[in-house]
């Protein structure tokens, strides 16, 4: 497959008069906290049709694949011109990184729901995104006062982490049409693709915490508070209790709470890691087919790990080992795909 | 091959391509011959020629090594900056004529080349006016017919023809040469080569109105058994609200009053996917209206029986555009002989809190080559000729006598025409309302490839 960056203006008109050099796409990455998350270019040709990437700081990008088929979207963040191999290299970020920008002030009061408040933090600062879409509002309330001390990302960062009354995280991606998709993380069983390849699998005790309570400060305090102490039984008895603290900044209660359960249920048993070895590593859908190309393969969905534990295992007391959550995913011609995967919940309805 | 087999010789050629020569050096082989290497179609090949360069005195020797040396200059210069005539290996097999009895020439371009000479040859042969060289070259992994060939088009609207009406919609409806048909096919036995070659169409648009936008794909049959294509099992016209504007003459309306994902239609692909099992497709849509269209949240779900196999992103649909590509599907392939009940579903999840409505007409499933075109202006008038792909890529559009450059393709360069098989086109026009009359003309043209002589 080709891969084809297009370039739009700083104010997304189309360019009509492009560099005549040969791209390469070296490597796309996005991650389910932001969605698009790094593109890395080539451009190669002669001095003077590079030396036009001067102009390309902040263009709009969309790298294409030769079926038409819309692999990544973002703008350029940096670029370099190499003269010696006649080249350019375009670093390129997720619309994402632009919540970044800017710090974010509230000062009005009274609690409000916190997929409200990041609604209301992108009409504020998000001077890149089109619109909020909130598929699932949290049902969680909090204080909307800020005292303008940290970015927008920031914010809504620790207002995803706080998740839903279902004790789900709440993911966030910029689509390609430059929209803030706000949706909870999906169930482990809402699982449409496999993955195949030569993996390395492991698990270990130092990311098990079953007993765990959130420190929390209010917007605007620097003193904390503790929430009560929650225990997961099960895995006491079966693994001793093995404690950890965990810390929200910019919180109520409420959302410290639903931090704390949730952590509780994704981490009470030990955290199994899947490693996919790059090349080798196959997606499919499951009900096979084409291969999916590895800068196709999304963030923030469950993949089902094809035959890596044998079923006279005992897995009973670990977290599911057939399923990994891709948190973040890098695909590179030479490398293949790489996938940062996230801790799995427990297999006795946690987020369903 | 033996030497009385192959003529070759070096041309001169406009940068558009293979046509009049500027320029011709024709290549004296050595004894050893040449055959040329068989290429891939999409690897360069590197090879070098054993040649004689002759004259009547040494200067003339000489003449021969600058020129082609300026020839090889050339090349290389046009591989670097991507502007200049195009060098070309020109290749004649020995009684190969044509229709009407002209030698059949066949063309490889050059991106390299050098020509070296042994010193030995430097004083005594080229005194007697006789050189051995070899001429070093990188050139592209496949021939191509130095003629132009028209292709035969089929559909509702004429057999085997230049030249074929296509509207928007493959509702059949209407009489030839007008019937509502947008697809053409071009029979296995009219495709020569045995590489796949890129086709070049001239699409004359004739709706009322402007166009905004021109989705084209190419699809194939992938069941062995049959050699031919089957465009109706790519195309699903929904039923319900009766309305003549609408293809088949219904539409499906389907209201969104909760926040849950609804299906909006569910089509049945049981037998269908063992045609088109195995691949990509994109789910294209036309919608009767865009009412709704950028309230809601679509989806392509493909189930088998009651459990989902594949889901798509979720996607917002632009709520100007009545054709949208909703997704690109990975079909499974199919299993033989076997019963499976699969299904694919277009959903929508609203994200207001509004009661919404999406009046959705047909699906139809373009293939993996696919490309959208737009123009830089958002608009490509009616009367426009667009002339798009083809081994020079071309992409522009003649207008109001006016030559305009401002098409933007999305997806691949050209279609191709796979050899040995039949191939079929489909074509989708956004007009203002996406009028399942609005219609052009379509020709297609292609240089056959092969792999080697």
């Amino acid at each position: 497959m080709i891969l084809r960056p297009m370039f739009r203006r700083r104010d997304f008109g189309v360019m009509v008069i492009k560099p005549s050099v040969i791209y390469q796409v070296n490597s796309l990455s996005q991650n389910c906290m932001g969605g698009m998350l790094k593109a890395d270019i080539t451009a190669k040709g002669e001095i003077d049709e590079l030396a036009e990437f001067l102009d390309y700081l902040r263009t709009d990008v969309t790298i294409w694949d030769d079926a038409g088929r819309l692999a990544w979207w973002g703008y350029v963040n940096e670029f370099k011109v190499i003269t010696k191999g006649k080249e350019a290299r375009l670093f390129c970020n997720g619309w994402g990184q632009t919540l970044g920008w800017r710090y974010y002030l509230n000062s009005a009061a009274g609690n409000t729901e916190t997929t409200a408040q990041i609604v209301a933090i992108i009409a504020n600062m998000g001077q890149f995104i089109t619109a909020v879409d909130i598929e699932t509002a949290s049902g969680i309330y909090s204080a909307q006062a800020r005292d303008g001390d940290r970015k927008g990302w920031e914010e809504i960062d620790d207002l995803l982490k706080s998740g839903t009354v279902n004790n789900l995280r709440l993911l966030a991606e910029v689509t390609d049409q430059r929209r803030l998709r706000i949706y909870e993380e999906p169930n482990i069983l809402d699982v449409t693709m496999m993955i195949e390849g030569d993996v390395t699998v492991g698990a270990s005790l130092d990311t098990m915490v079953n007993k765990t309570w959130a420190l929390w400060s209010a917007p605007g305090e620097s003193n904390r508070h503790n929430t009560a102490t929650a225990t997961d039984a099960e895995s006491a008895a079966e693994y001793g209790t093995k404690s950890d603290p965990l810390t929200l900044s910019a919180a109520s209660e409420t959302q410290a709470n639903a931090y704390r359960d949730a952590e509780l249920a994704r981490r009470r048993f030990p955290i199994p890691t899947i490693d996919i070895d790059g090349i080798s590593g196959r997606v499919r859908n499951r009900g096979g087919g084409a291969e999916i190309p590895g800068y196709l393969v999304p963030a923030g969905v469950w993949l089902v790990v094809k035959d890596v534990i044998p079923s006279s295992a005992n897995t009973a007391y670990l977290a599911d080992m057939s399923k990994i959550f891709v948190e973040e995913i890098e695909w590179s011609p030479g490398r293949g795909i790489r996938i940062t995967p996230r801790d799995v919940p427990g297999r006795y309805g946690e987020g369903v | 091959m033996s030497l009385d087999t192959l003529t070759v010789k070096l041309a001169r050629m406009p940068e558009y391509g293979m046509s009049v020569a500027y320029e011709t050096i024709t290549l004296t082989i050595a004894e050893k011959g040449y055959s040329p290497k068989p290429g891939d179609g999409e690897t360069d090949i590197n090879e070098t020629i054993e040649i004689y360069l002759t004259g009547a005195a040494a200067v003339n020797v000489q003449d021969k090594v600058r020129a082609i040396n300026l020839m090889m200059m050339r090349a290389s210069k046009r591989k670097r900056i991507g502007v200049g005539d195009r060098i070309y290996l020109m290749v004649h097999v020995a009684g190969e004529v044509d229709d009407v009895a002209a030698d059949v020439w066949y063309g490889s371009e050059i991106l390299e080349g050098r020509l070296s000479i042994d010193e030995s040859e430097l004083e005594g042969p080229i005194s007697n006016g006789r050189m051995n060289a070899r001429l070093a070259i990188t050139r592209k992994g496949y021939f191509e017919d130095g003629a132009i060939r028209y292709l035969p088009l089929t559909n509702a609207n004429g057999n085997r023809i230049q030249v074929v009406n296509i509207y928007n919609c493959m509702d059949l409806s209407g009489s030839a040469p007008n019937k509502l048909d947008n697809h053409v096919e071009i029979a296995a036995s009219d495709i020569k080569g045995d590489l796949p070659a890129p086709v070049r169409f001239t699409l004359s648009l004739a709706g009322t109105g402007p166009v905004e936008r021109i989705y084209l794909s190419k699809f194939l049959n992938h069941y062995g058994g049959e050699s031919a294509v089957y465009p109706a099992y790519h195309y699903y016209d929904i039923s319900g609200s009766a309305d003549a504007a609408a293809s088949g003459g219904a539409y499906k309306s389907q209201t969104i009053s909760t926040n849950n994902e609804t299906a909006i239609t569910t089509v049945n692909l049981d037998s269908v996917f063992l045609r088109l099992g195995g691949d990509l497709h994109h789910i294209m849509a036309r919608f009767r209206s865009t009412s709704s269209l950028g309230n809601v949240q679509f989806r392509i779900v493909l189930s088998s029986g009651s459990t989902v196999i594949w889901r798509s992103r979720p996607l917002r649909l632009s709520n100007t555009s009545q054709i949208q590509d909703i997704a690109v599907c990975n079909m499974p392939p199919t299993g033989r002989g076997l019963s499976i009940s699969l299904s694919l579903a277009l959903t929508g999840q609203r994200l207001t809190s509004n009661t919404e409505t999406i009046e959705l007409d047909f699906l139809q499933f373009f293939g993996r080559e696919f490309i959208k075109l737009e123009s830089v202006t958002g608009v490509i008038e009616t009367s426009s000729i667009i002339y798009f792909g083809g081994s020079n890529n071309d992409r522009h559009r003649l207008y109001s006598g006016q030559t305009m450059m401002d098409l933007i393709p999305y997806g691949a360069d050209s279609l191709t025409l796979t050899p040995g098989q039949a191939n079929g086109f489909f074509f989708l026009m956004q007009s203002n309302n996406a009028s399942i009359n609005y219609w052009a003309t379509v020709g297609a043209e292609y240089r056959p490839r092969r792999s080697t002589i």
